[in-house]
């Protein structure tokens, strides 16, 4: 099997970003990841292959840094990897997705391709639609189940309420995966090392004919989310403490 | 008679040959097996004085062993009276072969003075086995193994000490030949047998076919107990005094520094008994199961699958049931030591706290952690295998440099507003305090330091902490197995140390402090380290700490391991406790090297405890048997887990840190 996994270097959630500018932060003080829902696409495409055979490739579009997070994924067990390169962190979903399909089609013929859910820096939710649509192929996101069979793949996502849809999709197609579908492997000091001499095929995304002129969204603005305030404990009777509150609501919260 | 001679002469001579041809060749394939394991120990024969010091002291002084006191004084009598009757064996054992053979001939006033303490000492042997015997039929401590090997061992002996003494008896009934050595009189203990069972009533040849029967017993038990040795835990008679003597001279020790970089290697860690050491496999053989380990082990008291001296007789089982393939040179066929029907499994490595209460009680110094360490770095750095959960606090450590996660950069946010200075602002500074990251993110350890922080400033101490440029120490990381993660820790830190060439470096973890102290010069940071309790001490000892007379009540307190029996800091928290609390302090049990571990260490912190009971509620028992109000520790980790353990069972005691209490009573 011919298994692509789609992976996003991004910055670790518990990392402070430092804003530089309107739009940009510094990078280079900040603690990069694999995005985790990823984890979950390359744990499936290796175990997938180490079942049936085959090769997994993970696709990545990010600045030159991001070859860290295709090494972390070769490290579980994805065999090479292809970086496309981009300048900004934030590239719109369907820029991305010319990008990924791109690179894909000129690598290879895919019998499925894995996405995380949904990048944990963006927090977009688009790109693995965007590309199922321009690659023609059929798309489940937020699987967390996976059977194979013959040409097909049966799925289960969570749909609330405690409900799990459970769908047939042909293949090829492109599946977004989630928490619940595997325990994403810790890797073997060996693989780590193994992993340092895989190969990553890197190319410009200019290279591959995209243009990232052609984004229809754009990152105009980044700002810091206001810490919260601890909570305040209002004492005395529950008259005192209904005055209080309505006092802190109207003069200093001035809501009401 | 004189055939009889003649026969006796060839069968001993026969038996001699045969019984210590088997026994050199036993011993030889031990030895050899101990050369053929691959491992590699950085151990150098050094302070040669020292350590035949140490042979004096324990084991012929039997100190070590006396540490415990009725089995040590036991063993000691058993000890001596053994020794005491080799010599005189030996004689006999050539008299047999040639009956003009007399060492008495030739220098009678020393061997008759020899004999004379022999006969003394041997009597001992026997109680001190009666002791033995008691305490394995009626007191059976469930420490001890209990087994075949040792009672054949017991009866062994028993026997050839009676027979040695009945030997000496007759010796003394037998006709004098002119010119011969003349025994009557020099056996005190063996004499008193003749008017006992009136042996002095019997007739010549009575006299004879006794002698001759206790001869043979005699002979028949010491050489089977020769046979016997290499292959029983009484091997330990070989082995434990080179084991003693190759001891490790101090306490402080570090874990051996994996070679992660070789790309040569192709496994790490212990997975298998061909990967050992010469100087593992002479811990193997030098244990001989008192279960002193086990005894002391936070573990195995509290019902969980690890046994320090199981894990060592399990090791040496697997180590002698593929000598061949070993000794053959054919590695890749020996079994890994965690396999299915193998007995030290996932369960008894991940047990392990790291605690060293097994290797500071073991009377041939047996080094437990050795196995245990490498055999996890084994199953973490080429199986990934190890408690599930601790898969999260790897990836923090990875990412953010601590174990919970938080972002790497708010690792100084506990002080803020406090004043401290990071050492990148003034890197002149006395001390460069490492507040690691229980101090630096735990909500309990940031309460801690905050109250060092006070502590320190009220003293004029001119310090300042690494902050953002902090990284976890790699303890967790190291003694949960995972070489490769503490080395990138290690580095990390090594690196920004390096940088500042602290003048002197202060903990108010014992983890940090071990590590940076023991461990951090393999990677080339050496640097003077002082934990607070020391450091607390001595700025109280020169006056810039005054308390202020208030009184906590009765106070306990609860030894860290990695202060206590990693390094030896016992005093200097207990003195400066009991100047901040008008000279009380409460002492539980189990306390300094023989304290109880919390069950934090080892990376036990970041594991669940599902196997057994819980070792801090073991411990927040003692702390309230104690009848203290306070209970202090010298560890972010300990109190975390002291606090834990003492609010389950409902108590009111309160935990507090040394820091603190040293801040409460000089405010």
């Amino acid at each position: 099997m011919q298994i692509y996994v789609c992976v996003k270097h991004v910055p670790d959630t518990a990392a402070n970003i430092k804003i530089v500018g309107e739009n940009g932060f510094d990078d280079a003080g900040c603690k990069f990841i694999a995005n985790p829902y990823d984890e979950y696409a390359v744990e499936q495409a290796v175990q997938l292959v180490e079942k049936n055979g085959g090769e997994v490739i993970v696709v990545t579009v990010g600045k030159a840094a991001a070859a860290a997070t295709i090494r972390a994924a070769m490290a579980m067990g994805a065999h090479r990897g292809i970086l496309v390169t981009v300048e900004s962190q934030f590239l719109d979903s369907r820029t991305t997705a010319q990008a990924l399909k791109a690179a894909i089609e000129q690598d290879g013929k895919p019998d499925i391709i894995f996405t995380g859910k949904g990048a944990v820096d963006s927090e977009g939710f688009q790109t693995m639609y965007r590309l199922a649509q321009a690659m023609g192929l059929p798309v489940v996101n937020e699987i967390n189940r996976l059977a194979l069979g013959d040409g097909k793949a049966t799925v289960g996502h969570e749909i609330g309420g405690g409900a799990r849809e459970v769908l047939e999709v042909s293949l090829p197609c492109v599946l977004g995966t989630t928490k619940g579908l595997n325990e994403p492997r810790y890797p073997k000091f060996p693989d780590i090392m193994k992993a340092k001499k895989k190969e990553i095929k890197t190319l410009a995304i200019a290279d591959l004919g995209v243009s990232v002129d052609g984004a229809r969204s754009e990152l105009v603005k980044l700002e810091k989310v206001p810490e919260r305030t601890g909570a305040k404990m209002l004492g005395g009777d529950v008259r005192q403490a209904v005055e209080a509150l309505v006092k802190i609501l109207k003069e200093e919260e001035k809501v009401i | 008679m004189e055939q009889y001679t003649i026969v006796k002469s060839f069968v001993m001579l026969m038996a001699l040959v045969g019984a210590f041809s088997f026994f050199f060749m036993r011993v030889r394939r031990l030895y050899r097996l101990m050369m053929a394991v691959e491992g590699t120990t950085a151990f150098k024969l050094d302070q040669v004085s020292t350590r035949i010091g140490v042979l004096f002291k324990d084991v012929l002084g039997q100190a070590n062993v006396r540490r415990k006191k009725l089995p040590g004084l036991a063993h000691t009598l058993i000890f001596f009276g053994f020794l005491a009757v080799q010599p005189h064996s030996l004689e006999l054992m050539i008299k047999g072969v040639c009956p003009a053979f007399e060492v008495g001939h030739w220098i009678p006033g020393l061997y008759g003075g020899y004999l004379f303490a022999a006969d003394i000492l041997a009597s001992f042997v026997l109680v001190g086995f009666a002791y033995a015997i008691y305490r394995r039929t009626l007191l059976r401590p469930p420490y001890l193994t209990l087994g075949t090997d040792a009672n054949l061992i017991i009866l062994f002996t028993c026997l050839i000490i009676i027979t040695f003494q009945t030997i000496n008896a007759f010796q003394t009934l037998l006709p004098l030949e002119p010119g011969a050595y003349d025994y009557r009189g020099i056996f005190p203990v063996s004499g008193l047998l003749v008017p006992l069972f009136g042996l002095n009533s019997l007739s010549p040849q009575q006299v004879f076919a006794g002698y001759e029967m206790a001869y043979w017993v005699h002979m028949a038990t010491i050489l089977g107990f020769l046979v016997y040795i290499p292959g029983s835990k009484h091997l330990h008679l070989l082995a434990a005094a080179p084991n003693v003597f190759l001891k490790p001279l101090a306490r402080e020790k570090a874990i051996a520094r994996t070679d992660i970089e070789n790309e040569e290697l192709e496994t790490f860690g212990l997975g298998k008994v061909s990967e050992l050491n010469w100087k593992n496999v002479l811990n193997l053989y030098a244990c001989t199961e008192c279960g002193r380990c086990e005894e002391q082990c936070p573990a195995a008291n509290t019902d969980k699958p690890l046994s320090p001296k199981k894990v060592i007789h399990d090791l040496k089982v697997d180590l002698l049931d593929q000598a061949d393939a070993i000794l053959g040179g054919r590695f890749d066929q020996v079994k890994p030591i965690v396999r299915d029907d193998a007995p030290v499994t996932g369960d008894v490595l991940w047990s392990c706290t790291t605690c060293r209460a097994c290797e500071d009680i073991c009377p041939v110094n047996i080094e437990h952690l050795d196995f245990i360490i490498e055999a996890r770095k084994h199953q973490v750095l080429m199986e990934a295998s190890f408690p599930p959960e601790v898969q999260e606090t790897f990836t923090n450590l990875e990412n953010q440099a601590n174990p919970w996660g938080f972002g790497a950069d708010s690792r100084a946010d506990w002080c803020k507003g406090m004043d401290v200075p990071l050492m990148g602002d003034h890197p002149e500074a006395d001390l460069l305090w490492f507040v690691g990251c229980a101090g630096s993110f735990d909500d309990r350890g940031k309460k801690i330091s905050r109250a060092m922080a006070r502590v320190l400033q009220r003293a004029g101490v001119n310090f300042a902490i690494l902050g953002p440029e902090e990284a976890c120490n790699g303890d967790m990381a190291r003694r949960a197995g995972n070489e490769y993660l503490a080395q990138m820790l290690i580095r990390q830190n090594v690196e920004i140390l390096n940088g500042y060439q602290p003048k002197r470096i202060l903990t108010g973890c014992p983890h940090c402090f071990n590590i940076i102290k023991n461990e951090y010069p393999q990677f080339g940071a050496a640097y003077p380290v002082v934990s607070h309790a020391e450091l607390l001490f001595d700025l109280h000892k020169q006056g810039r700490l005054k308390p202020n007379g208030t009184s906590l009540g009765a106070l306990t307190f609860h030894d860290s391991c990695y202060l206590s029996r990693w390094n030896g800091i016992v005093q200097p928290p207990r003195d400066l406790l009991r100047s901040m609390n008008n000279g009380q302090l409460t002492e539980m049990q189990r306390i300094r090297e023989k304290g109880f571990c919390c069950g934090a260490g080892g990376g036990r912190m970041f594991m669940e405890e599902t196997l057994g009971r819980r070792i801090n509620m073991d411990r927040a028992e003692e702390v309230m048997r104690s009848g203290a109000a306070t209970v202090a520790a010298a560890c972010p980790f300990c109190a975390t887990m002291l606090s834990d353990g003492l609010m389950d069972k409902e108590s009111t005691i309160a935990v507090k840190d040394i820091a603190e209490i040293v801040d409460a009573a000089t405010a």
